[in-house]
């Protein structure tokens, strides 16, 4: 026997109650073996014929023993003696069962009507269960935390602008706060560092030494931060991730208590458990690049007497006291708030606070993680439960229209003594029958569809990774498939309510049409679809055109051919800050002389990747006063030629050039925005413009000579408009405090050809210049615009799916109901040609009914879009919600396609024969 | 069991008929029963596994069928070994009367 047909019985088995198997499970085994041993000897079809028979068999047998637990009484025949209430229950299972056989008997005598219903049915469930399964992942789960509905997100507010948290705040709330039991304040920041020779981009988190009991988390091995950790002079130690543990120590269970590297100070104290995820708010400042998942944790150090209510970089995360809520916080902190800056001097005053409107903010960090990308989920959530209850509404359509093709036969079995009951159970099995299987198929598509989704899906989308089919989404579908199939088949049942009446209802042929009621309930569902089509079909027309301008927006620079690489310069090798701008001049220059290559420069920041810092900048004439923080501009940090080398155009002076950087430079360009805001009327060549931090020396060496002035470039994104920005040369920072978080640089390299072509000559030039040096972040200045618009992308794509599943159904929707109202009007047909009638009076005829319902349901589309439309206005760029070419456009391209749906009904309408027409009825 | 109580479980259905039959000669494990009563039976009755087990299972809980000791030479993997209980036989006899007594009134009255 094969092992796959032994596993086979084996399963089959476990249909079985336990004690049953206990008691007979081999003998069953060893005869079933047999049995197949048998059947295989007489053939193939012998074999499929056994497991059929054995799979029901077994599934019958299995299932009565379950039911009657009890020993029968008396001989298995008589029904006389037994526990009433079990064979009760087997009874109704074998009539259930028996039920469900029948309809399944009747939908293969109908494939048409069954494969439509399981295919619409299918497409909907699926498209249903694919969104809620993205929906519940980001939004609807809860984090994995301790008590997670107390966890709140610390922040500040000013005039639009989302600030972290000042070290100030942190100490004040620590001390006085009653509503926060306690808090945690973190930074993050990235490095570049090997695994395996390879570089890799690691995410770093600093935090207060309580950040895992604020989440109630503790370490799978070794421990978490103590106090003692946290002390100034604490010996350096760290805590990394489960994923970190596995790629860079093969997951070595030795590691605890080792440096992290050989020959550094750093030692492993703790590794995170396997699930556990850092689910964290978009933080306000990154120094580096934004990253999912962090690897390592390490105690921020800060001594309260340096602290200040200034610098909002921190994040902070708080756990609520017991009785406290969210507004508890939020008012206690407002009013903490403003005593932290008297108690923290040397940042805000009082009256900084409240001239630029200083709050502190306190929301659930859920609240915080999910905020920006729900409204666009829920959104998607919408449509596609459109084209759920359309799918819905067509596959009731089409049982009412096949109970009305059954009147007769139905007329004639309630005539024969059938019951109400036994009719309506019935349609209830054919029902339930046809939702199981579309949930059944909606699962396979939903499935297929949560893959699809995580290749689509924006990177930035909080707990994606995640994504999977839960049983609870399972659940979801098959509660769906139920739901609709109860009311599938309670459709026909209560639309033959007269079926009592008997006799009466078995004279089918009425002399014009059915009933004008059936007829109104059939087409105002299809008006329904028409409507619904309509709603999506603008949504995903607005969003086309959003891509479109965005695709069409200019975003200040032009050079198609630009591939990014990004270094880190953090190895002790080079001689410091200098040594470092050197060594970045003379990997431009080199890497500008391979063949191909047009230009060459570096920078810190790259444009529209949305990681962009604002400084207050100070001009001679215009310095804030003591305590003020002066205005915020965009600040890029520039290196060489960077300008020149994305292709943006610099409209006076020169840009930074590799000539500055051979002492510390004292240059910079500013934007035009930013050039007409400061000097409206003066030259900006020559000005002075620094960065401003209070307390600084206004006669210090602080000051940068404006050289240039560049067009506006789109730095944050896409769809912000260019801000005044300046351009100060690139630091490299290497004593700071963040000495590790800064020194990576961008070298940027314009090429005639496809850029792919040339990144190995790229990346053996500055092998070959320092070995040491890592290389990553390579893509190409097309990719970074590409994903400043994923999120746009993405809803589209999924809009326009939705849309053309929605479109599909409404027509085939129009196509039926025309083509059935044909069907019953062939005498009427038959009669008016017989009369004289062309056949464009016939196909007139059928037209204008199409037509009619296809424009009551593009009119109330219209309005139902101009409503819905407006939930999608935080998407849209470029284009208004009620924007009047596209309601046109799809309004007469869906009026188009209605009428065509009429038309090969109408056809076939002209070509009814009036002689058969007419006699066919007696 | 009283003559009553045996008299209350006929008749038998004919699969458990045949199956106490095949198990008259002498003890057997649960497939060679199933094969026996297609043997007996020429084919006409087709016991399949499922509702075999459900007949022997009531059989057993009736009393009329009883587990006994497997054979020392018999693979371990066919099962349990059954035989007619006292009241098994008395049970097969009764129906096996029964229908006779039937058959001699079809003869008598000249149906066949």
């Amino acid at each position: 026997m094969s092992r796959l047909a032994h596993r086979l019985v084996r399963v089959l088995l476990r249909l079985y109650p336990e004690d049953f198997r206990a008691r007979f499970g081999s003998g069953v085994a060893f005869a079933l073996e047999e049995e197949y041993r048998a059947a295989r000897a007489r053939g193939a079809l012998a074999l499929v014929a056994f497991w059929i028979t054995t799979s029901w068999d077994t599934c019958r047998e299995g299932l009565r023993e379950r039911v009657t637990t009890r020993p029968e009484m008396g001989p298995p025949h008589t029904t006389t003696i037994g526990a009433p209430r079990e064979r009760e229950a087997a009874e109704m299972i074998r009539l259930t069962i028996r039920e469900f056989w029948l309809a399944l008997r009747r939908m293969t005598k109908r494939p048409t009507f069954a494969v439509a219903g399981i295919v619409t049915l299918g497409l909907g469930i699926g498209a249903a269960t694919a969104i809620f399964s993205v929906l519940y992942t980001v939004i609807l789960r809860p984090l994995s935390y301790g008590d997670p509905e107390r966890l709140v997100l610390v922040s500040h507010k000013s005039d639009q602008i989302d600030l972290g948290m000042p070290t100030g705040g942190y100490f004040e709330y620590t001390s006085r706060s009653k509503t926060l039991a306690e808090l945690a304040m973190y930074t993050e920041s990235t490095t570049t560092f090997p695994i395996d020779d390879e570089p890799r981009e690691l995410g770093l988190i600093r935090t207060t030494v309580n950040l895992f009991d604020v989440l109630e988390v503790g370490a799978a091995r070794g421990r978490a931060f103590t106090a003692e950790d946290g002390v100034e002079g604490a010996a350096p130690v760290t805590v990394i991730s489960y994923g970190f543990w596995q790629r860079m120590y093969g997951g070595d269970p030795d590691v605890i208590g080792r440096p992290v590297v050989d020959g550094s100070r750093l030692t492993v104290i703790g590794v995170m458990p396997e699930g556990f995820e850092f689910v964290r708010p978009k933080a306000s400042v990154v120094f580096g690049t934004p990253f999912e998942a962090p690897d390592l944790f390490f105690p921020l150090v800060i001594r309260e007497s340096e602290a200040r209510f200034g610098n909002f970089m921190y994040q902070g995360i708080g756990r609520l006291s017991d009785e406290a809520t969210v507004e508890d916080a939020k008012t206690e902190l407002r009013r903490l708030m403003r005593d932290a800056a008297d108690h923290y001097p040397g940042g805000h005053t009082r009256e900084s606070l409240d001239e630029g409107h200083y709050e502190a903010n306190v929301e659930t960090l859920k609240d915080a993680v999910v905020g920006d990308v729900s409204d666009v989920l829920w959104i998607l959530m919408g449509t596609v439960s459109i084209v759920l209850l359309i799918a819905a509404t067509n596959v009731a359509n089409l049982f009412v229209l096949r109970a009305e093709s059954m009147r007769k036969e139905l007329a004639i079995r309630t005539a024969l003594g059938a019951s109400r009951r036994s009719v309506t159970r019935w349609f209830l099995a054919d029902g339930l029958m046809l939702s199981t299987l579309g949930g059944t198929l909606g699962l396979a598509i939903a499935s297929f569809g949560t893959r699809s989704v995580l290749l689509l899906a924006p990177g930035d989308l909080p707990r994606i990774d995640d994504l999977r089919l839960d049983p609870a989404l399972v659940g979801f579908a098959l509660g769906v498939s139920v739901l609709s199939g109860v009311l599938f088949g309670l459709v026909p049942v209560l639309r033959n309510r007269n079926l009592d009446s008997g006799p009466l209802t078995m004279g089918g042929h009425r002399t014009t049409t059915d009933a004008d009621s059936p007829r109104r309930a059939r087409e105002s569902l299809v008006v329904a679809q028409v409507a619904f089509a309509l709603i999506l079909l603008v949504g995903s027309g607005l969003l086309l055109r959003t891509f479109a301008s965005l695709r069409g927006v200019d975003p200040g620079f032009g050079n198609p051919n630009v591939i990014t690489f990004k270094l880190a310069l953090d190895g002790n090798q080079f001689d410091g800050e200098l040594g470092r701008a050197q060594f970045m001049v003379e990997v431009t220059d080199r890497v500008g002389r391979l063949p191909g290559v047009t230009h060459t420069g570096f920078s810190a920041d790259l444009p529209v990747d949305g990681n962009e810092w604002s400084d207050a900048i100070a001009t001679p004439d215009n310095i804030p006063e003591p305590g003020a923080l002066g205005d915020n501009v965009l600040r890029v940090f520039a290196g060489a030629r960077y300008l020149k080398a994305i292709g943006a155009e610099v409209v006076r002076g020169r840009e930074i050039e590799a000539l500055d950087f051979a002492d510390f430079p004292r240059v910079a360009v500013v934007n035009e925005a930013f050039a007409a805001e400061r000097w409206p009327r003066e030259d900006p060549i020559g000005q002075q413009i620094a960065q401003w931090y209070d307390g600084q020396d206004p006669q210090g060496d602080i000051w940068y000579t404006v050289v240039g002035v560049v067009g506006d470039i789109r730095e944050r994104s896409l769809i912000r408009k260019p801000e005044p920005t300046v351009y100060l040369p690139t630091v490299f920072l290497p004593e700071s405090d963040f000495a590790m978080f800064v020194t990576s640089q961008t070298l940027l390299v314009a090429t005639a050809g496809p850029p792919h072509d040339i990144i190995a000559a790229v990346r053996d030039e500055i092998r070959a210049m320092d070995a040491q040096v890592l290389v990553d972040g390579v893509q190409t200045l097309d990719q970074l615009r590409a994903s400043s618009m994923q999120e746009v992308t993405f809803a589209m794509v999924l809009m326009i799916l939705s849309a053309a599943a929605a479109l599909l159904l409404g027509i085939v929707g129009i196509y039926g109901t025309v083509a059935y109202t044909v069907g019953q009007r062939t005498r009427e047909f038959g009669v008016r040609i017989a009369l004289g009638a062309t056949a464009g009076d016939v196909r007139g005829l059928v037209l204008r009914q199409g037509s009619a319902i296809g424009l009551t349901g593009i009119v109330i589309g219209l309005a139902g879009a101009v409503l819905v439309t407006r939930v999608l206005q935080a998407l849209l760029f470029g284009v208004s919600a009620v924007d009047l070419p596209t309601y046109g456009v799809v309004a007469v391209g869906l009026l188009l396609l209605v009428v065509g749906a009429g038309l090969i009904p109408a056809q076939r309408a002209t070509r009814v024969d009036p002689v058969r027409a007419i006699s066919s009825d007696f | 069991m009283t003559d009553q109580d045996i008299a209350a479980l006929l008749p038998l259905k004919t699969a458990v008929f045949h199956l106490l039959l095949t198990l008259a000669p002498g003890q057997l494990h649960g497939y060679a029963i199933m094969q026996g009563v297609r043997e007996a039976s020429s084919g006409l009755v087709d016991l399949k596994t499922g509702p075999f087990y459900r007949h022997l299972k009531w059989l057993l809980e009736a009393g009329l069928v009883e587990e006994v000791d497997r054979p020392e030479q018999i693979d371990p993997r066919r099962g349990a070994h059954y035989g007619l209980t006292s009241t098994g036989r008395r049970v097969l006899a009764a129906e096996g009367r029964r229908l006779s007594a039937l058959l001699s009134l079809t003869r008598r009255l000249g149906v066949i």
